[in-house]
């Protein structure tokens, strides 16, 4: 799954690093701040076990071997965010000294394995885990079924990626420049790939190490390692700087009223028209399916300038307000220390 | 550490997670084949970095500020001949490190076929990427379709597949020699810290030179943990069996890192660390540094100017 220099093109390494960077300084302030002097010392460990973890060949039935990636694993015993760093620092290492990877992908390496693969698999293992005693068995089926989606997630990023290299860089008469095939092609062969074999072994690994870790070292799974997991509300206690963007975001809102045409890609059957002359079969067929109660993010009747950027501010209040109910309503879902540590 | 037995099975891949183990040897030879591969191949060699070559003159951070943009150039690049161009050039670069190309050309090549190519070659047909026919393999009776894709009626290499592949691979090929000539001619604990120079923070440099170290330490148990197991073995265990006892091993090097990470950072506080990292900064810019610096810069510039003049 490491993607090496030459397959990305430079919009796509390009954006990947945009997103990492404040991904990364997030997670190394907050680490620092819960590890204090210890953070050091704990993330080399994590990032040497997260490399050597790929060096253990598994057997699997037929004769012969795989080994697991263990981004489920890092992140469940030792929490995402300490997971993000660890491998990332792997994956930095593979890139630099070891051709592992390119240097230019190193940052969509980092989102695919670092970033996607521990995070999903936390929080798929947290709430299959939800409410069960910190050694049950149910932990082993959970970080199993968490290691075999998280694998699959990443994946599906990695093949999404170098599948849409040739509809962004092409020569003009249409040949493409990076990584050749487009998303029909490669999503199918590194899903497949990933649900019938990798995904397996890191299911297998997974929750074998962490029965393994049940059986003789209990502690570590009711979270006697240092805290990894602090709740955002209060490492950076930035609640209130949280609230005054999302309102400042909320009051501009209205501000895309005053572009013309439409958002890349949210055209109606109308402005696909117009657009292109014609409307695909398939989109006739979806376009209307559903109807919001407050269309184009205004409110029937409301159309004077002033009203209809109220109308704007009103949408995005209510958006939030349900984002926040959602959150709020899977954070009840997970088990209390996820939440309170 | 040598044994005889281990050196028969290669362990070249571009990425050790896109391996499926095909042939049948056992997971614990496969494991141990593995890690002294990567003792024996593992780029920490400096026979190159110590010669007395010309990227070995430079100083680290000018070296890899100026060959990371031209990685980025690289990347850039629309036209074969201006690839081909800069492959040429880093060829050259390798000579004048005095880098051995009976080394340096094996190294890059020997992946790409194995990774790169595999993947490039569907590329030359119509299936993949339609174009002008050069040459025709099948004809069928009419088109048909499996899934998503499209088998049209005649199968056939077009010049348009040709001019993907040979992009894609000496892309590929271009980036990976530059990369490979990087890290061949830094040592590399001057590499981590010219990282600094890419704005990387010094506490993460740090990590990442802890965190080699321990790869090494960890990569050691491991060896010894499956030399003693092959030692002991005198029949084919279970599959289920020999998953048990693998992924107790990983729990194991899980446990054992924890544990040494606590004592390795009682170790350092009893020495004195404040949580203040300060890499002790030797390195001097000579009046070489410039020259290359400046040549450099003409030299990108040239050839991104060649790039958006042909359009």
């Amino acid at each position: 799954m490491h993607i090496p220099d030459g397959y990305l093109g430079p919009q796509t390494y390009g954006t990947f690093y945009a997103i990492m960077l404040p991904i990364w300084f997030w997670a190394s302030k907050m680490l620092k701040k819960t590890l204090k002097a210890k953070h050091a010392p704990y993330l080399a460990l994590c990032a040497a076990f997260s490399f050597v973890i790929m060096m253990f060949n598994v057997p699997i039935p037929g004769g012969s071997t795989g080994h697991a990636v263990g981004g489920a694993l890092i992140a469940i015993i030792m929490g995402p965010w300490a997971a993000l760093m660890a491998i990332s620092t792997v994956l930095i290492i593979q890139a630099l000294l070891f051709g592992d990877g390119g240097i230019t992908a190193i940052a969509a390496n980092c989102f695919n394995m670092a970033f996607v693969m521990p995070f999903a698999g936390y929080y798929i293992y947290r709430i299959l885990v939800s409410g069960s005693d910190a050694v049950s068995p149910r932990r082993v089926f959970a970080a199993a079924i968490a290691g075999y989606v998280s694998i699959n997630f990443a994946a599906f990023f990695a093949a999404v990626e170098l599948g849409i290299q040739p509809l962004i860089a092409h020569t003009p008469d249409g040949v493409p420049l990076y990584a050749p095939y487009s998303l029909n092609v490669a999503v199918p062969i590194m899903t497949f790939e990933h649900l019938v074999f990798f995904g397996f072994v890191e299911a297998v690994v997974t929750g074998l190490v962490i029965a393994y870790i049940i059986r003789t070292e209990p502690s570590l799974m009711r979270g006697s390692t240092p805290s990894l997991v602090p709740a955002i509300g209060k490492v950076g206690g930035n609640w209130k700087k949280l609230w005054a963007g999302i309102g400042v975001l909320i009051l501009l809102t209205p501000l895309g009223l005053l572009a013309s045409g439409t958002a890349w890609g949210e055209w109606t059957s109308e402005g696909l028209e117009s657009l292109l002359n014609y409307v695909p079969e398939g989109f006739k067929s979806l376009n209307g399916l559903w109807s919001s109660f407050m269309a184009g993010y205004n409110i029937s009747g409301w159309n004077s300038p002033f009203l209809s950027a109220l109308g704007y501010i009103f949408s995005a209040i209510v958006g939030v307000g349900l984002i926040v109910l959602i959150a709020f309503l899977i954070s009840r879902l997970l088990p209390a220390e996820g939440r309170s540590s | 550490m040598s044994y005889r037995w281990l050196k028969t099975e290669g362990g070249i891949a571009p990425c050790p997670c896109c391996k499926i183990g095909g042939r049948k040897i056992g997971f614990l030879e496969r494991t141990l084949v593995e890690v002294t591969s990567f003792f024996r191949n593992g780029l920490f060699s400096e026979e190159y970095a110590k010669k007395n070559g010309i990227l070995q003159r430079i100083d680290p951070r000018v070296k890899i500020l100026t060959l990371g943009i031209l990685l980025v150039a690289v990347s850039l690049m629309r036209h074969l001949t201006l690839i081909g161009g800069l492959y040429l050039t880093v060829l050259f670069l390798a000579i004048l490190s005095k880098i051995d190309l009976k080394f340096f050309l094996p190294r890059v090549w020997l992946f790409i076929p194995l990774f790169s190519g595999i993947i490039a070659i569907p590329a030359l047909f119509n299936v993949f990427v339609p174009g002008e026919p050069l040459l025709t393999l099948i004809t069928f009776k009419s088109k048909w379709s499996v899934g998503l894709f499209e088998i049209p009626k005649t199968i056939s290499i077009t010049k348009q597949g040709l001019f993907v592949a040979t992009m894609f691979v000496m892309r590929v090929a271009t980036s990976v020699s530059l990369v490979v000539l990087i890290v061949l001619t830094t040592r590399w604990q001057y590499l981590l810290k010219a990282l600094r120079v890419l704005w990387v923070p010094q506490m993460f440099t740090f990590i990442i030179g802890m965190t080699c170290r321990y790869i090494h330490l960890l990569l050691k148990l491991i060896e010894d943990i499956h030399l003693a197991k092959k030692s002991r073995v005198i029949k084919k265990t279970s599959v289920v069996a020999g998953q048990r006892w693998v992924t107790s091993q990983i729990g194991n090097i899980l446990k054992r890192s924890l544990q040494m990470s606590e004592e390795v950072h009682s170790a350092m506080l009893s020495r004195g660390f404040t949580n203040d990292v300060r890499i002790l900064d030797t390195f001097r810019i000579k009046r070489v540094d410039y020259v290359w610096a400046a040549f450099f810069i003409l030299f990108t510039s040239v050839i991104l100017g060649f790039n958006s003049i042909l359009g």
